[in-house]
């Protein structure tokens, strides 16, 4: 259906797994400006997890993006088609630069109204608008799209996965950790083999946030997940109060200069980078 | 500005609109009357004083065989704690179901915020007003 149309040289790749606070908003920030910093590629991050503007706080704009002036909700309504082919330069009223390189399409409260509003359209229509719109309106313009779904299954969610089939799965290490990988394949598997989806979605990357050096939990969490995801588990980020300061202040840790950083803060900003290359390699490879 | 961008601009704020809040505003809001003619979220805050007086009892109770059997098994077979931390995961809330009565709060927390999570901001919404009433009478 819909994914097959999304034109084969742009990367996409949703952030997800069914969990809130593991750093999946903060890895998304991360890994959108090491694309556009390091690897020189036009990158547009699309907020969809929860109505806080999460992404926006990260890059100091959440007072600029409080009432998009065409909110990104309205692409999953009826409305849509007749905003899209009647409004004016529809694309920019939905979209903000940050000071960091990558564009943002940002949450808005809508979003969980057609969350509701998508469980009364059938099936085999819910779930393609977003891909859709990713196809029509971003893939001329951008090298890399990246969703920040919400930690929960619903149909927003549902509609990221299938726009975007490749997976970013950060974790938090923890005794219960690794199920939710398993709970997020079974979610994956009902994804793919399910008709009205027509997608394919895959885990792409699995890498701990907040990681401890300084506990055995955290070293043996990143053993068992290299061991369980060969291939697809990346460099573990260090916790650092770096990155919490910076998302205070707008800015990721790639807006720091190095004397402003902790030991912590440069590890982390260096897995990001590596993580950011071993995506983009993942996301090249499946094109 | 022509016609047409009039139109399609009523549109988005329409959009915007019905959509304030997080719920379609053509579904059943909290401060919309239900059926009986009072908010849910009104109800509620009625309910807080009600147990606050003693004129309702603060424990949910049901009569329900298969249940009550599944549960018995569940603490024989020690997966009672696994499915209150599923729940407790996907509610994003800490591990720390320890008695059946945990894993219940959970699970039916679970169920409504699955079903319609507008009932569970409802509530909350409740417990508010019922809160900023006490403080009004207690000033």
């Amino acid at each position: 259906m819909v994914k097959n149309e999304i034109e084969r040289n742009l990367l996409t790749a949703c952030f997800y797994v069914p969990k809130g606070g593991v750093g999946k908003t903060t890895s998304c920030g991360h890994i959108a400006v090491s694309a556009h910093t390091d690897h020189d590629l036009d990158v547009l991050l699309i907020d969809l997890a929860g109505t806080q503007n999460d992404l926006a706080t990260q890059f100091g704009i959440a007072n600029e993006v409080t009432d998009p002036d065409i909110p990104v909700s309205i692409v999953f309504s009826e409305k849509w088609e007749l905003i899209r082919d009647n409004a004016d330069d529809v694309f920019n009223r939905m979209t903000y630069e940050t000071n960091e390189g990558p564009d943002l399409i940002p949450a808005d409260p809508g979003v969980s109204a057609e969350d509701n509003n998508l469980a009364n359209v059938p099936r085999e229509n819910r779930y393609g608008r977003l891909a859709a719109f990713i196809q029509d309106e971003v893939a001329s313009q951008y090298d890399v799209v990246l969703l920040d779904l919400p930690g929960k299954e619903d149909n927003i969610t549902l509609s990221g996965l299938a726009a975007a089939e490749n997976v970013v799965a950060p974790l938090k290490p923890g005794a219960f950790e690794l199920e939710q990988l398993t709970n997020l394949e079974a979610q994956l598997e009902m994804v793919r083999s399910e008709q009205e989806f027509d997608a394919d979605p895959e885990l792409a990357l699995v890498f701990t946030s907040m990681i401890d050096g300084r506990t055995n939990l955290s070293s043996e969490f990143v053993e068992e997940l290299e061991e369980k995801y060969p291939g697809i588990a990346g460099e573990s980020v260090a916790s650092s109060a770096n990155i919490s300061n910076g998302q205070s202040t707008g800015r990721t840790l790639f807006d720091f200069a190095d004397d402003e950083l902790y030991d912590t803060g440069k590890r982390a900003r260096e897995a990001y980078r590596d993580l950011t290359t071993q995506l983009l390699d993942t996301l090249g490879d499946r094109l | 500005m022509s016609e047409k961008d009039t139109d399609v601009d009523a549109i988005i704020e329409q959009h915007k609109e019905d959509t304030r809040g997080g719920r379609q505003r053509t579904e059943a809001r909290g401060d919309d009357p239900g059926e009986s003619g009072v908010s849910l979220r009104d109800a509620v805050a009625e309910a807080y004083e009600e147990i606050d007086a003693g004129d309702r009892p603060e424990n949910l109770t049901l009569r329900d065989r298969n249940l009550a059997a599944l549960f018995a098994g569940l603490e024989a077979s020690g997966d009672l704690a696994s499915l209150g931390e599923q729940a407790a995961v996907a509610l994003d809330r800490d591990v720390a179901s320890e008695t059946r009565a945990d894993v219940l709060r959970l699970l039916l927390r679970y169920a409504i915020t699955d079903l319609n999570e507008g009932v569970i901001e409802d509530g909350v919404a409740g417990l508010k007003t019922y809160q900023d009433r006490k403080a009004e009478s207690e000033f």
